[in-house]
């Protein structure tokens, strides 16, 4: 464990040699996983000035996965969007459709409407 | 609602997701793409369009409900972050874009442009005279704001918002002299401007398509519906290029039904990666009863629980895919390092 962690710091900052030689190193498929899991902090520890550049194309993105669509950068404060819809043909649509959930906030006084 | 997910989807550049919505007899493709350019991250749009399903009748009225908000807006510093609705009031609704501008110190000055979508697109005629007040070809507008903490959920305040304006119809009309419901469950068209939460509403019925188009200042450039066409034709064959690379199928597994479900297998968990920001609540008691060694572990663990020493913690953030979109749309360690093993064959930087 240690010998891959020394070797990778003397690595060039090519990240495709990083990623090669760590797969060599772990054949096996269930060791994979325990590689991608090394990746993953190390990914972490070394070189931040060429991801730092790179990173510009994963700031926006649909990051909001518990939405069927919602976009938003990789900030802590700052813009967020999201999409509903519902069909509107029926006054009780908007209950049985995306916002099923939310019937338990209160009902539409609507019952009479639909028959 | 029959599943969704993205079909083709490379973090870097975008892609398409399909969400086979049974239940409202609609599929709604949403389309992303990014755009870049300029000092702040770049620009994105999205296309997104509804197809009626086989059992919809080609008359199906949809409505869709757009909003943007923005966290870290004040009063006191109003330099850090603003958003505003920058067309000129109108209390029939807007016709052609809708534009909402803002700035934050990370993103700069943007734009998020909201097209009325090709002239194919059609609007329900309502019989009624409420519907003279509100034509449902134009969209729909409100800004407002709220409390901070209450920004995302936004769903909880679309539908109060709903319910408020189908309440007031009633009281003005009656049961019996309702307007159709696809005019009647509108937000209202009320005031526009600065705020942190804008909700946009669209009518349509059969199919339908619009843009959302978000331009940054810095980027030199104000992105068209045009160009928001080619750059997907564009992202989308620059993916299945490093899909057919990446991911080379050897037989017999190289047929094109396994291609499509490894596309959409890997796309959807790419196109499932979350950013998260927040306090997390931990237990720090270390309570005995947590290492579950006893027979009825889960009732002493329980009883531990009770004693209520979770505390908030934070505010942390995390970049993760998840397990499951609709039932666990969340990071999960235990699954990270598996979820990681595609997603380092196809772009490492991303792990």
């Amino acid at each position: 464990m240690f010998q891959p962690l020394n070797f990778q710091w003397q690595l060039p900052h090519v990240h495709v040699s990083r990623h090669v030689f760590l797969a060599a190193l772990f054949p096996q498929a269930a060791m994979r996983s325990l590689y991608a899991a090394v990746l993953t902090l190390l990914s972490a520890l070394v070189d931040c000035e060429n991801t730092t550049l790179r990173d510009d194309t994963l700031l926006w993105g649909p990051y909001r996965p518990n939405l069927y669509f919602g976009v938003r950068p990789r900030l802590p404060k700052s813009l967020s969007t999201g999409l509903m819809w519902t069909r509107v043909d029926d006054y009780n649509d908007i209950q049985t459709s995306m916002f099923g959930v939310l019937i338990l906030i209160g009902s539409l006084s609507t019952g009479a409407l639909t028959d | 609602m029959e599943g969704y997910g993205w079909e083709e989807y490379d973090i870097r550049t975008g892609g398409r997701q399909v969400i086979y919505d049974k239940g409202n007899q609609i599929d709604i493709t949403t389309e992303f793409v990014k755009m870049p350019g300029g000092e702040h991250g770049g620009s994105w749009a999205a296309r997104i369009s509804g197809t009626p399903r086989e059992d919809a009748s080609p008359t199906i009225k949809t409505t869709m409900i757009f909003y943007a908000a923005m966290s870290g807006m004040s009063a006191a510093s109003p330099e850090d972050a603003g958003l505003r609705i920058e067309n000129e009031q109108d209390p029939l609704g807007y016709e052609g874009d809708l534009n909402i501008g803002g700035y934050t110190k990370d993103l700069g000055a943007f734009r998020l442009q909201l097209t009325p979508g090709p002239t194919t697109n059609t609007y329900p005629e309502v019989e009624h005279p409420h519907s003279e007040g509100k034509p449902l070809d134009r969209t729909i507008a409100q800004s407002g704001t709220i409390p901070e903490e209450h920004v995302w959920q936004a769903k909880a305040i679309v539908f109060q918002t709903i319910q408020q304006a189908v309440k007031g119809l009633v009281d003005q009309y009656g049961e019996t002299d309702m307007p159709a419901p696809c005019l009647a469950m509108t937000i209202p068209n009320g005031n526009i401007g600065q705020g942190n939460f804008h909700l946009t509403q669209k009518v349509f019925e059969g199919a339908f398509e619009f843009d959302i188009i978000f331009s940054s200042a810095s980027g030199g450039k104000q992105y068209t519906s045009a160009e928001v066409t080619e750059r997907l034709s564009e992202v989308s064959e620059s993916f299945k290029d490093k899909y057919a690379k990446v991911f080379a199928a050897q037989a017999p597994f190289n047929g094109k039904k396994y291609d499509q479900f490894s596309k959409t297998m890997f796309s959807n968990l790419l196109g499932g990666i979350g950013y998260f920001h927040g306090d997390s609540v931990v237990d720090r008691s270390y309570a005995e009863e947590y290492d579950e060694d006893n027979e009825g572990f889960w009732e002493d663990a329980a009883e531990a629980r009770g004693r209520n020493h979770q505390a908030k913690e934070g505010p942390s953030e995390l970049f993760s895919a998840v397990p499951s979109r609709p039932f666990f749309p969340r990071g999960f360690l235990w699954d990270e390092g598996f979820h990681l093993l595609p997603i380092a064959d196809w772009d490492a930087d991303v792990t």
